[in-house]
C-alpha cells in the first residue's frame, strides 16, 4: 500500500509537470512554425510584388496615354518577358476592373480567377489550395480603376517547405518531449523519494507499537530533515515518543 | 513553507523546469535552423527577382544615352527598394574595369563593400543559388551585369532568421508562463499531500506528547509520511478506545492561489490590446466618439468590479465560496467569449459588464474563501497566497496574451481566456473543498464606513493625494494609453505584452525590498510622497520621445511606475492601518482600510475615462505626460502636507 | 466595335426628331449629345465617346464644328435651344464662355442657363469666371474639366527632375491671362519654398511686345541663377517659343511646360500635360452622372485629372547633362 501511495504521488506531481510541459511544447512549436509561415510568406509576396509592380508601371503608363488596356499592345509582350524571367510563376494576368481578364499569359492550365474576392483594393496577397497570388490595383489618370494585375505562383515549393519542417518539427517535438518526459519523471522520483529523517521516524514508530524498541536510535535526529514540515515532525514525534511509548499499553489497559 | 536547496521538492523542481527549458529552447533551435535552410531558396530567388527588376530600370537609362556614373535616382531607388524589402543590405553600380571605386554605393561603408568583394565567395555552400549569386561576408550578393557595369544587389543573410530569433521572446514568454503554472501546480499537489498531513500529524503528535491521545490526523498521505499517518492514526484510535474525531478538516488554503491566479490570468490576456480591440468597435459605431467609447467601455470593467463587490459580499452568505466562485467564473467565461464574438460596440459594453461581474465576484469568492480557512494569526499569510496569484497572473497574462493575440488574433485569445475562466470553474471544487469553520464572512462597505473615514482629514488626504493618483496611473496610463501608444507605433500585442509585464516584475522584485524597507524605516510618508514622484516623473518626458526609442523608454517608464508603486504601496497600507484602531484592523473590519479599497477601484475604472478624452483632445503621448504632470504634482503636494505631520506621529 | 460603328452613324445623322428629355431617356433610346467644337474632332471627342460606350452610356451625339470662328457660336446656340438636347458638350474656354457666360453676368437670352453644360479643354475655369469663387455656389447647370494641372502639381513635377530654387519667367505684361498666371506663381512660391525670377517682355516701338528682347531676358534671367524656365498660357510666348527655348538651351537652362504642344513641337525639356483621350474620358464620366445618376451638374465638381503625364524630351536633357531621374523613367514618357 505504502509504495503504490508512493508512486500515484510521483505519478500526480509527474503527470501534472508532463501535461504542462507537453502544452508548452506544443505551443513553442506552433509558434514557431507560424513564425516560418509568416517569414516564407513573406518572401513570396516581396518576390512576386517586384514582377507586379513592374507589370503595373507598364500598364499605368499605357493608361496616362489614353488607351485602354486592351489596346495596349505593348502589354503582352512585356506580360510574356515576366513569365519567362520566373519559372516558379504560372501566370500573369492583367484583368478590367470588373474582374474580367484581359490580357493573361500562362504556364499550363488556366488558373482560377483569385483577383475577384479583391476587386478595388489596392494591394493583396492570396493563398488558395493551389497558388499563391499578388495582385496591384491600378488607378488611371481620371482618378479612378483602371486595370488591375495579378501574378499566381504555384504552391508546390511552399508546401513541399512546409512539409518538411513539420515533419521536422514534428520529430524534433517529440523527441524533445521524450527527453523532457525523462527528466520530468526523474525529478518527481527525486520528489518523491524516501525521506531518510522520516523513514528513521516511521521505522521507529513500526518497531515501537510491535513493542520491539525501547531505546531512542542515534540515526533519528531533526538535523536530518530536509524541509520545514519534516523537521516539525521529526521534532513533535521526539516529544511524543516517551508517551507513544507508553501509549499502547495505558490503551490496552483500559 | 520553507524551501531549501537540499529539499526533494526544491530539486525536483529544478530538475523539471530546467528539462522543460532545454526541451523548448531545443524546438527553438530547430526552428531556426530548419527556418534558415528552408528559407534559403526563396531569399535567394526573391534578391535575384528584385536585383533584375532594379537592372532593368537602369539598364533602361543607360539605353536612354545616360552615362552610367551620371545616372540620377540611385540613391532614391535604393530607399525605394529598402522600404519595399527590409532585407536588401546594400546596392551597388560599378563601372566595367574591375577594381575601380564603386560609381553607387547605398548601404554600406566603401571599405567594406571592397572587404566584402575580396572575400571568397561560396557558391556551392547553400542550395538555390543562382549563377550570378554568391554568399559573402555575411551578405546575398546577387551581381547582374549591366549594358556598362555591374550592379550588386546585397541581402542580409541573418535577415531570414530574425523572425525566428525574435520569435525566442514569445517563446521565454512560454516558458516563464509553462514554469510558472508547474511551479503552482506542485505547490498545490505537495501542500495538499504533504505539508497538509503532516501538520496535522505533528497536531496529533502534540496532543499525545500532552497526555490527552484521541484525536485523529483524518487524513491520508503519500509515501513514507503515509504510512507513518497511517501508524499514528491507527495509534491514537486505540489508545481513544473509540472513534475518534478528526484534528481538522484539510481545507487547504493554497488552493486560493491558484484559483486567483486563474481569473486575473483570464481577465490580463487582453490587457496589452484591449484599448485597441474596443476601438475598432467603437469606430465602427456611428455617432460615437471612438476615443471616449474605449476609455469609457475599459473604464466600466473596473467600476463595476468596485460597484459588483458589495453585492458579491452579501451573496456569499447564501450561496458559499465554491457555488459563488463557480458563477462568477462562469460569468467570467460568458463575459470573455461574448467579448471575443461581439458584434458591435453596445454588445461588447455587455459582455465586458459581464466579464466583470465575473472578475468581481471570484475576487470576493477567493477573499472569502481565505477569510474563513484562516484564522487571525495566519490571516495575513492567506492573503499573501492570494496576492502572490494575482500578482503571478499579472506578470505572465500581459505578456502570454500578448504573444496569443499576435499569432492567433484578439478574438481568439479572448477565446482562449474564456477557456480559462472556465478550467477555473471546474476546478473550484477541488481546489475549494473543505468545510468552513468560522461563520465570518467578508465585510461590505457601509454608509458609516465613508462616514467615519471622510472625517478623517489624513486619510482624505492619503485617498486623494496618494492612493488615487496611484490608481489613475495604473489603469489611465498603463492600462489604456501605454497599449494605444505603442500599438498606434506599429508595435505588436506581444511586444506590448512584455511592456506592460514589467510592471508586475517591478512590483514582484520590489515589493518584498519596500515592504523590509517600510517596516525599517518610520517615516512612511517620505516612502509614499517619494514613490509617487518616481512613479510618474518618466512619464513626463514622454512627449518628447522619439519613436525610435519609444519602446526603450516605455520599459523604463512602467519599470519605474512598477517601483514607485511597490515603494509607496506597502508604506500606504501601513499608514491607513495606523489611522484605524488596532481591533478593528485585526478584525479586518477597519473602515478606513475598506474604504480606501472602494476609492481605489473607483480610481481604478476613472483612469481610463480620463486617459481616453485627454489622448482624443492632446494626442495619446501627451496625455502621458498630462498624467505624469498630475502624479508628480500629487506626490509634491502630499509631500508638502502629509510629510511632516506624520514624522512628529499626529493621529 | 460594332457599338462604336452606330453611334458614329448616328452622330453623323443631324436631324433626329425632337424629343422631352425625360421621354427619351425613359424609352431607352440614346441620349442625345449636342458638341460644340472649335476646330473639328479631337482625341478629345475619341475619348470621349469610347469611356460613355464602356460606362455603358447610349448617346448619340451631334456635332456642331465652329471651324475656329467664335461668330458663328450664336447660331448653333439657337439651334441647340431648339433641339433641346439631353446635354451640351462645349470645347475650349471660348466656346464655353460664349455658351454659358461669366457665372455673374449669364444672360438668359445669349447664354445657356438650364440645359445641362459639360466643358473640356479649358485651362482655367476659375480664373476665367466661368466657375464661381468657392465661397459660391456652383452654378446650376455647368460643370466639366480642365486640361491644366494645378500649380503645385507642376511644381512637384519640376522638382521630382530636378532641386528648384529659382523659377525664372518670361511673360507678356499686356496679356491679362498671362499676368494672372504670374500672380498665381508667386503665391505658389511663397507656399512652395523657391524664387520666382520675373521678366516682362517690354514693348518694342509700335507698343507691342518685342521678340527681339526674348534673347538677352534669358540671358539676364540666367545670370541671376534661374534653374528652369516656365512656359505658362501666354500667347504671345506661345508663338515665340522657339526662340525663348533656344535661348534657354543657349544659357544651360531647361524649359518647363503645361501644354502639349510645347514640348511635341517645340525644345521644352520637362512637360506635365493631360492627354485629350483622357480629358474626353473625365468629361465623360460628368456626362454619366448627370445622365444616368440624374445628378444635377452643380452636384458634379469640375475638376481636372487626378494624373497627368510626364513628358521628358530626352534630346534636350542630353544636350544640357540634366538626366533624368530613374524613377521619373518608370511613368515618363520619353520623346527621343
Amino acid at each position: 500500500m505504502t509504495t503504490k501511495k508512493r508512486y500515484s504521488l510521483i505519478a500526480t506531481v509527474g503527470g501534472s509537470m508532463m501535461i504542462v510541459a507537453i502544452l508548452a511544447l506544443i505551443l513553442a512549436g506552433v509558434l514557431n512554425f507560424l513564425r516560418f509561415d509568416e517569414t516564407y510568406m513573406r518572401l513570396v509576396a516581396q518576390r512576386l510584388e517586384v514582377t507586379a509592380q513592374a507589370v503595373g508601371r507598364a500598364v499605368a503608363l499605357g493608361l496616362d496615354l489614353g488607351l485602354p488596356i486592351e489596346s495596349q499592345d505593348n502589354l503582352p509582350g512585356t506580360l510574356r518577358q515576366h513569365l519567362a524571367a520566373d519559372p516558379d510563376l504560372r501566370n500573369v494576368t492583367v484583368h478590367g476592373c470588373d474582374g474580367r481578364t484581359v490580357i493573361a499569359v500562362e504556364r499550363g492550365a488556366a488558373a482560377p480567377e483569385p483577383w475577384r474576392k479583391h476587386l478595388g483594393e489596392a494591394s493583396w496577397f492570396a493563398v488558395e489550395a493551389d497558388g499563391m497570388s499578388v495582385g496591384l490595383g491600378i488607378v488611371g489618370p481620371l482618378g479612378i480603376c483602371g486595370a488591375g494585375v495579378s501574378i499566381t505562383r504555384s504552391a508546390e515549393a511552399y508546401l513541399d517547405a512546409v512539409n518538411a519542417v513539420r515533419h521536422r518539427f514534428l520529430w524534433g517535438g517529440m523527441a524533445a518531449a521524450g527527453a523532457a518526459g525523462f527528466a520530468i519523471a526523474v525529478a518527481a522520483w527525486v520528489f518523491g523519494r524516501r525521506r531518510r529523517a522520516l523513514g528513521a521516524v516511521d521505522d521507529d514508530f513500526a518497531r515501537l507499537l510491535d513493542g520491539k524498541a525501547g531505546e531512542l536510535p542515534a540515526s533519528l535526529s531533526a538535523e536530518d530533515a530536509t524541509e520545514g514540515w519534516e523537521r516539525e515532525l521529526v521534532a513533535a514525534y521526539l516529544a511524543a515518543r516517551p508517551a507513544i511509548a507508553a501509549g499502547p499499553r495505558e490503551g490496552g489497559a483500559s | 513553507m520553507r524551501l531549501r536547496l537540499a529539499s526533494p521538492t526544491v530539486q525536483g523542481l529544478v530538475i523539471a523546469g530546467l528539462s522543460l527549458f532545454l526541451a523548448l529552447a531545443a524546438v527553438s533551435w530547430l526552428a531556426i535552423g530548419s527556418g534558415a535552410q528552408l528559407l534559403f531558396p526563396e531569399l535567394a530567388q526573391k534578391a535575384l527577382a528584385e536585383a533584375d527588376q532594379a537592372r532593368r530600370r537602369v539598364d533602361a537609362a543607360i539605353e536612354l544615352g545616360i552615362p552610367v556614373e551620371r545616372l540620377v535616382g540611385v540613391d532614391a531607388l535604393f530607399a525605394d527598394m529598402h522600404r519595399n524589402d527590409a532585407d536588401i543590405a546594400f546596392l551597388a553600380l560599378t563601372g566595367d574595369a574591375p577594381g575601380d571605386r564603386p560609381l553607387f554605393l547605398y548601404g554600406l561603408e566603401e571599405a567594406d563593400f571592397r572587404r566584402l568583394l575580396a572575400a571568397p565567395g561560396q557558391a556551392a555552400a547553400r542550395e538555390g543559388l543562382a549563377e550570378s549569386q554568391r554568399l559573402r561576408a555575411g551578405y546575398l550578393v546577387t551581381a547582374l551585369p549591366l549594358r556598362s557595369g555591374t550592379l550588386l544587389l546585397g541581402h542580409d543573410e541573418q535577415a531570414l532568421v530574425r523572425p525566428l530569433v525574435d520569435n525566442l521572446f514569445d517563446i521565454a514568454v512560454v516558458v516563464l508562463v509553462a514554469m510558472l503554472l508547474a511551479f503552482e501546480v506542485m505547490l498545490v499537489v505537495i501542500t495538499a499531500n504533504v505539508a497538509q498531513p503532516a501538520r496535522a500529524a505533528v497536531a496529533v503528535l502534540k496532543s499525545i506528547a500532552e497526555g490527552r491521545p484521541g484525536p485523529v490526523t483524518g487524513t491520508a498521505a503519500a509515501g513514507t509520511l503515509g504510512s507513518f499517518i497511517a501508524r499514528l492514526d491507527v495509534f491514537s484510535a486505540t489508545a481513544a478506545g473509540q472513534p475518534a474525531a478528526a484534528v481538522r478538516p484539510g481545507a487547504s488554503i493554497v488552493g486560493v492561489r491558484l484559483l486567483a491566479f486563474l481569473f486575473v490570468f483570464a481577465e490580463e490576456l487582453g490587457r496589452p490590446f484591449l484599448p485597441v480591440y474596443v476601438a475598432e468597435f467603437a469606430a465602427a459605431t456611428p455617432q460615437l466618439n471612438p476615443n471616449l467609447a474605449t476609455g469609457l467601455l475599459i473604464g466600466l470593467h473596473m467600476s463595476v468590479v468596485a460597484l459588483v463587490m458589495p453585492f458579491a459580499t452579501i451573496l456569499y452568505s447564501r450561496l458559499g465560496r465554491v457555488r459563488l466562485y463557480a458563477a462568477g467564473a462562469l460569468l467570467a467565461t460568458a463575459g470573455l467569449a461574448g467579448t471575443a464574438l461581439a458584434a458591435g460596440y453596445w454588445d461588447l459594453l455587455a459582455w465586458r459588464a459581464l466579464s466583470a461581474v465575473g472578475y468581481a465576484t471570484t475576487f470576493v469568492a477567493c477573499q472569502g474563501f481565505v477569510i474563513e480557512t484562516t484564522s487571525r494569526d495566519n490571516r495575513a499569510t492567506g492573503m499573501a497566497m492570494m496576492v502572490s496569484g494575482i500578482t503571478l497572473a499579472d506578470i505572465c497574462g500581459p505578456a502570454f496574451g500578448g504573444v496569443m493575440a499576435e499569432r492567433f488574433g484578439q478574438s481568439t485569445t479572448f477565446l482562449i481566456a474564456a477557456g480559462m475562466a472556465a478550467a477555473a470553474a471546474l476546478l473550484v471544487a477541488r481546489l475549494m473543498a473543505g468545510g468552513a469553520r468560522r461563520a465570518e464572512t467578508p465585510r461590505h462597505v457601509t454608509l458609516r464606513d465613508f462616514a467615519v473615514a471622510l472625517r478623517n482629514r489624513p486619510l482624505v488626504i492619503q485617498v486623494c493625494l496618494a492612493a488615487l493618483p496611484a490608481k489613475l496611473l495604473l489603469t489611465g496610463f498603463l492600462f489604456y494609453l501605454v497599449p494605444v501608444v505603442l500599438l498606434g507605433i506599429g508595435q505588436q500585442e506581444a511586444d506590448v505584452g512584455r511592456i506592460v509585464m514589467v510592471y508586475g516584475l517591478a512590483m514582484l522584485v520590489g515589493g518584498p525590498v519596500f515592504a523590509r524597507l517600510t517596516d525599517r524605516w518610520q517615516n512612511h510618508a517620505a516612502l509614499v510622497a517619494a514613490g509617487g514622484a518616481v512613479s510618474s516623473v518618466l512619464l513626463i518626458l514622454i512627449p518628447f520621445v522619439d519613436e525610435g526609442s519609444a519602446a526603450m523608454v516605455a520599459i523604463l517608464t512602467v519599470a519605474a511606475l512598477g517601483i514607485g508603486q511597490a515603494m509607496s504601496i506597502p508604506a500606504q497600507v501601513s499608514m491607513v492601518v495606523g489611522m484605524a484602531s488596532e481591533r478593528e484592523v485585526r478584525q479586518g473590519q477597519a473602515p478606513e482600510l475598506t474604504v480606501l479599497r472602494f476609492i481605489e477601484r473607483f480610481g481604478g475604472g476613472a483612469g481610463p475615462m480620463i486617459a481616453a478624452p485627454l489622448a482624443a483632445q492632446f494626442g495619446a503621448a501627451q496625455a502621458i505626460g498630462l498624467f505624469g504632470i498630475y502624479g508628480l504634482a500629487s506626490a509634491l503636494l502630499y509631500a508638502l502636507v502629509a510629510v511632516r505631520p506624520v514624522r512628529t506621529g499626529a493621529p | 466595335m460594332r457599338r462604336r460603328a452606330f453611334l458614329r452613324a448616328v452622330g453623323g445623322a443631324a436631324a433626329v426628331a425632337t424629343l422631352p428629355r425625360r421621354a427619351v431617356a425613359e424609352a431607352g433610346r440614346p441620349f442625345r449629345i449636342l458638341m460644340i467644337l472649335w476646330r473639328g474632332e479631337t482625341g478629345v471627342e475619341h475619348g470621349f465617346r469610347r469611356q460613355l460606350a464602356e460606362l455603358g452610356v447610349a448617346a448619340a451625339c451631334e456635332i456642331h464644328d465652329l471651324g475656329r470662328d467664335l461668330r458663328r457660336l450664336p447660331a448653333v446656340l439657337e439651334e441647340v435651344r431648339r433641339i433641346g438636347p439631353d446635354l451640351v458638350y462645349t470645347w475650349g474656354t471660348g466656346i464655353t464662355l460664349g455658351t454659358v457666360g461669366r457665372w455673374n453676368d449669364a444672360d438668359p437670352v445669349r447664354h445657356l442657363t438650364d440645359l445641362p453644360v459639360v466643358f473640356t479643354m479649358v485651362s482655367a475655369p476659375l480664373e476665367t469666371g466661368l466657375q464661381p469663387p468657392p465661397d459660391v455656389p456652383p452654378r446650376p447647370n455647368l460643370t466639366g474639366v480642365s486640361h491644366i494641372a494645378p500649380l503645385r502639381a507642376q511644381i512637384n513635377a519640376i522638382r521630382a527632375y530636378l532641386p528648384l530654387e529659382r523659377l525664372g519667367i518670361v511673360y507678356n505684361p499686356q496679356e491679362e491671362n498671362s499676368v494672372a498666371n504670374v500672380r498665381s506663381l508667386r503665391d505658389e512660391a511663397a507656399a512652395s519654398g523657391f524664387r520666382l525670377l520675373e521678366a516682362g517682355v517690354p514693348a518694342a516701338a509700335d507698343g507691342l511686345p518685342d521678340p527681339a528682347a526674348i534673347p538677352r531676358l534669358v540671358k539676364d534671367l540666367a545670370g541671376r541663377g534661374a534653374q528652369v524656365l516656365y512656359i505658362g498660357p501666354d500667347n504671345f510666348i506661345g508663338s515665340n517659343r522657339d526662340l525663348l527655348t533656344e535661348a534657354g538651351l543657349g544659357a544651360g537652362i531647361p524649359c518647363f511646360t503645361a501644354t502639349e504642344l510645347e514640348i511635341r513641337e517645340g525644345e521644352a525639356m520637362i512637360g506635365l500635360v493631360s492627354r485629350y483621350e483622357a480629358v474626353g474620358r473625365l468629361a465623360a464620366v460628368k456626362a454619366k452622372r448627370i445622365l444616368i445618376d440624374r445628378d444635377p451638374p452643380s452636384a458634379v465638381p469640375i475638376e481636372t485629372l487626378k494624373r497627368f503625364s510626364y513628358i521628358i524630351r530626352l534630346p534636350v536633357a542630353l544636350r544640357l547633362k540634366l538626366y533624368p531621374p530613374l524613377q521619373l523613367l518608370d511613368y515618363a514618357e520619353v520623346i527621343r
